[in-house]
């Protein structure tokens, strides 16, 4: 069910482009994975503190929520590329590896128009929290800077998809396969 | 067009894209946002994507997903996984289909400190799935246990969906609580009943080995002391009154990551390389969290699941002919929807009419009755087929194990839940018993 | 039905809001209009997004009329949130109406591209504990309490409570396992959470007073949606909004409020009551609360002073 080639053996060596996207996937993820991290130990710490007497961290629940939004967004980009968006192959296995890899290419395509477009709103969306001003109610934090890590996930997202599916797409584009 | 037919065309076209491999967070997204737009209009689907995706993940309910597959990394990482698997393998491993049940019995365990099914898939997943086939069990009988297995975080409370279903209905939460608590057991009983029949079926697919010997059998356990402490800290913690669950979650990574330094397993290399595997794991997830989301908001527009709920109220019929009727619709939909989802858009009007109806039962026993049922069947639709939760955590996390195999893994599950629901159905009272000897 | 109207909010649907309230009121307003317009229910959230969104819903047209609450989103509706401030309320039939009209006095432009069919507030919350008895200042000081909002958690704060912020789930557990002592809220939502069985003491500010603090809300409908409707169906819908909606939501929620208070009686728990000499201590010591609110106010181009002023005065007249 999982995202897999079953021709991956025809994959080219990992080009420049694949390493630098792989780096800055990794990277992504990694401050995401940072950041819900940084979040628990906020809140273990504010346990601790108000069972001591000493009053809890105002606003912890309000920071794991952040927290939240910024490591669904951050962890996109990387799940992306490894393909680890889940998919039924239950009963396509009858096709050969090649219609199944074409197949898969175009969903990537459309994958990376629906990220795209998702981007696209979300800038909008962050110009009208912008504006608004909004803030969270405790933290008093700018509700738009959780919209920055959501436009870069989304983004990113989008250019490793459509990275992606032209080789699966055509032979054409082999050059370039980015895994 | 009418709305009704328009929520049967998505039902249609959702099942045909996911049947030609597209992904399912795509699937859902693509087919709710065409929904949605004829639905309401282009305008309104602009406008809901501006802010949707921050409005889902800004959320308390949805952290825990990740704080809990990090809890699951760091304890795979740090080789407290391996030391529990040792354990469970010296005790119980010699009986067929040993490890499948220990599993299993690893869920439940998991799943009282842990409100989510999907992170108790995930976490035990983790944890289980590498040892159950180092061992030599079949992809089918692992994965198929731990899919199971994963339901029993939300079957043994602390539970998302009774929280939630306790908010619409109006329950006391902790009495909810309470009534899951033997149908959860139950869950428990029946899965490893599941196992027993299933390795005596196809023996090659969970293979037995000599018994340990008791000097082996205490030292595994003294090696699992550091999981014992977590557990009686989270636990005690919340039942004790020093922190709510969802704080347990926070609670429980730190106190994993002291146990991983403590023991050494951990590195700051390894909890890098854990913090990257949560960002895989929980992606995946939350994608289709959004896909879902989407996809449902457009079926409550067309109002289908509050018109086929309306319907079934409005049925001049038997009372059980009704609840059955909800049962199973709940069992359709439950293919094709997310569990919390369906509960939302469902349980305000299935709730009055079950009501409404004589069970000779007092009404807040009938209430618990038909809220543990409906959680019941609700979270059956992770593990069936083909939208289920807890088969994608399993399978973005067995790559080598095809979807045959799965499905197949989890059909001995999935009908010990059928078992499991009838009697549930036919004895009301397991369902508010222990509240009636706690509480009252 | 000539027009449909999709009306969206937050609370279940079996709450009292939705049957007593809202089916009600979308039946009135088919039967008014023979049939040509009907409303279409969509509680618990249905149509997506959280609580904080329902105006810009509104709004944007994602749905038609939105049920909201301008504490959701701080600072965006400021004139609209006075009232919620600690110690404004009164009942709340008394302060919807003031509310109402400061509304129109001062905050005719907060609800840009939505027409407001109705403002009001609940009752005034009342501090529930697993015990503890309130009578005067001292007793709050150590209490861990769940705040309803942020201005009311400063308020406690400032009288020495350890104020959390609890979302409702976590504070439902965490009173039955002891995490906080108790919660402040009406008794309007006891029945939802069966607050009844989770705590054993009612502290009530004396009846006639000022109570310690009240939620404001706005019931919104789609501008464009309004005006593109006949002259006959306008009519309808004004006919059914304004001061008169917002006068009977008040009186409705007072009567949520004597249900709840009803459901904690029957409990057997104890009922205090705070002397309202004691709750006028209270308000001299939420000073610096009235101070920073004016401030914002005049920020958002307001004359701050002047508004807390009229609402004091409307709410003093009764
Ligand atoms: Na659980
Ligand atoms: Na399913």
């Amino acid at each position: 069910m999982a995202e897999r080639l079953p021709n991956e053996t025809e994959q080219a060596p990992h080009g420049r482009v694949f390493l630098i996207l792989q780096r800055v996937c990794l990277g992504a993820a990694g401050v995401g994975g940072a950041v819900i991290f940084a979040a628990s130990i906020t809140v273990a710490a504010s346990v601790i503190m108000r069972n001591l007497g000493l009053g809890g961290i105002r606003g912890d629940f309000e920071l794991v929520e952040l927290a939240c939004a910024a490591c669904a967004s951050l962890f996109l980009p990387l799940c992306q590329f490894n393909k680890g968006h889940v998919m039924v192959d239950l009963f396509t296995l009858w096709l050969s590896p090649l219609t199944q890899r074409r197949m898969d290419g175009v969903w990537t395509l459309l994958f990376a128009f629906g990220w795209a477009f998702l981007a696209w709103r979300l800038s909008v969306g962050l110009g009208e929290m912008h504006e608004y001003g909004d803030r969270t109610m405790l933290l008093r934090a700018p509700v738009w800077w959780v919209y920055l890590p959501a436009l870069f996930g989304t983004a990113l997202s989008a250019v490793v998809a459509f990275l992606q599916s032209l080789p699966m797409l055509s032979h054409a584009f082999r050059a370039m396969e980015v895994r | 067009m009418e709305p009704l037919t328009i929520a049967i065309i998505m039902v249609i076209v959702l099942l045909i894209l996911i049947f030609a491999r597209m992904p399912i967070a795509l699937a859902m997204g693509m087919v709710g946002a065409v929904g949605y737009m004829v639905l309401a209009s282009p305008y309104a689907l602009m406008a809901y994507f501006n802010t949707a995706w921050v409005d889902k993940f800004m959320s308390y309910e949805l952290a825990i997903v990740p704080l809990f597959i990090l809890m699951g990394h760091l304890a795979t990482r740090s080789g407290i996984s391996a030391s529990i698997f040792a354990a469970s393998n010296a005790w119980i491993g010699h009986l067929r289909g040993g490890l499948a049940m220990a599993s299993v019995a690893g869920c439940a365990m998991f799943g009282s400190i842990s409100g989510s099914s999907l992170a108790t898939a995930s976490t035990m997943a983790r944890v289980a799935l590498p040892e159950m086939r180092k061992n030599g069990y079949s992809g089918a009988l692992a994965s198929g246990s731990l899919a199971a297995g994963g339901t029993l975080g939300i079957l043994i409370p602390p539970s998302v969906v009774l929280i939630i279903y306790a908010l619409l209905t109006e329950q006391n939460i902790v009495k909810l609580f309470l009534a899951a608590t033997i149908p959860g057991i139950l869950a428990v009983i029946g899965f490893f009943i599941a196992i027993a029949i299933y390795v005596r079926l196809f023996p090659n697919e969970g293979p037995t080995h000599a018994p340990a010997d008791m000097k082996t059998r205490f030292k595994a356990l003294r090696d699992i002391w550091h999981v014992v402490a977590i557990f009686v800290v989270v636990l005690g913690g919340i039942y004790g009154g020093f922190f709510t669950p969802a704080e347990g979650a926070s609670v429980g990574v730190v106190l994993m990551l002291v146990a991983g330094l403590f023991t050494g397993g951990l590195t700051p290399k390894t909890i890098l390389d854990c913090l990257i595997d949560t960002a895989g794991s929980t992606a995946m997830i939350f994608a289709i969290v959004y896909g879902a989301d989407i996809f449902n908001v457009a079926l409550a527009l067309s109002r289908m699941p509050s018109d086929v709920a309306a319907f079934f109220s409005a049925a001049d019929v038997a009372p059980i002919v009704v609840l059955l009727g909800i049962i199973a619709f709940y069992l359709v939909m439950g293919c094709l929807m997310d569990s919390l989802s369906m509960i939302l858009l469902t349980v305000p009007v299935f709730f009055p009419t079950i009501m409404a109806l004589d069970f000779g039962l007092m009404p807040e026993q009938q209430a618990m009755w038909f809220g543990i049922i409906s959680l019941v069947v609700v979270e059956m639709g992770l593990i069936t087929p083909p939208v289920g939760m807890n088969l994608f955590v399993i399978s973005s996390m067995a790559k080598d194990i095809p979807t045959s195999q799965i499905f197949r893994g989890t059909t001995p599950f999935i009908i010990a839940e059928f078992f499991r629901i009838a009697i549930l159905v036919s004895f009301p009272v397991l369902s508010y018993w222990l509240v009636d000897i706690v509480a009252n | 039905a000539e027009v449909t109207l999709r009306v969206h909010h937050f609370l279940p649907g079996v709450a009292p809001m939705q049957t007593r309230f809202f089916d009600v009121w979308a039946q009135e307003i088919s039967e008014a209009s023979g049939g040509a317009i009907e409303m279409q229910m969509f509680p618990s959230m249905q149509l997506g997004g959280k609580p904080p969104q329902l105006a810009d819903q509104a709004r944007q047209g994602i749905c038609d009329i939105a049920w909201t609450l301008p504490v959701y989103t701080p600072d965006r509706f400021p004139v609209a949130e006075t009232m919620a401030m600690p110690f404004m309320v009164t009942n709340a039939e008394k302060t919807s109406v003031a509310m109402h009209t400061l509304m129109e006095e001062f905050g005719q432009n907060e609800y840009k591209g939505m027409k407001p069919l109705a403002f009001h507030t609940h009752d005034g919350g009342k501090i529930h504990t697993r015990g503890q008895i309130v009578s005067s200042a001292e007793d709050i000081k150590g209490l861990k309490l769940r705040a309803p909002n942020q201005a009311t958690g400063e308020m406690l704060a400032l009288m020495g409570a350890e104020t959390v912020f609890f979302p409702v789930t976590e504070m439902v557990v965490g009173l039955s396992n002891g995490v906080i002592d108790g919660c402040c809220l009406p008794y309007e939502v006891v029945p939802a959470f069966k607050l009844q069985e989770l705590t054993k003491v009612t502290n009530e500010p004396e009846a006639g007073g000022r109570g310690i603090y009240a939620n404001t809300f706005a019931l919104v409908m789609n501008e464009r949606k309004y005006e593109g409707l006949s002259d006959d169906l306008r009519a309808v819908i004004d006919a059914h909004s304004g001061a008169d909606l917002s006068r009977r939501l008040g009186a409705q929620f007072d009567e949520f409020e004597a249900f709840g208070k009803s459901v904690v009686e029957k409990q057997g728990n104890e009922i205090h009551t705070i002397a309202a000499s004691e709750i006028d201590t209270w308000r001299e010591m939420a000073a610096p609360i009235y101070d920073t609110w004016i401030g914002k106010l005049n920020d958002a181009g307001h004359d701050g002073a002047a508004i807390v002023a009229r609402a004091n005065a409307l709410l003093d007249a009764g």
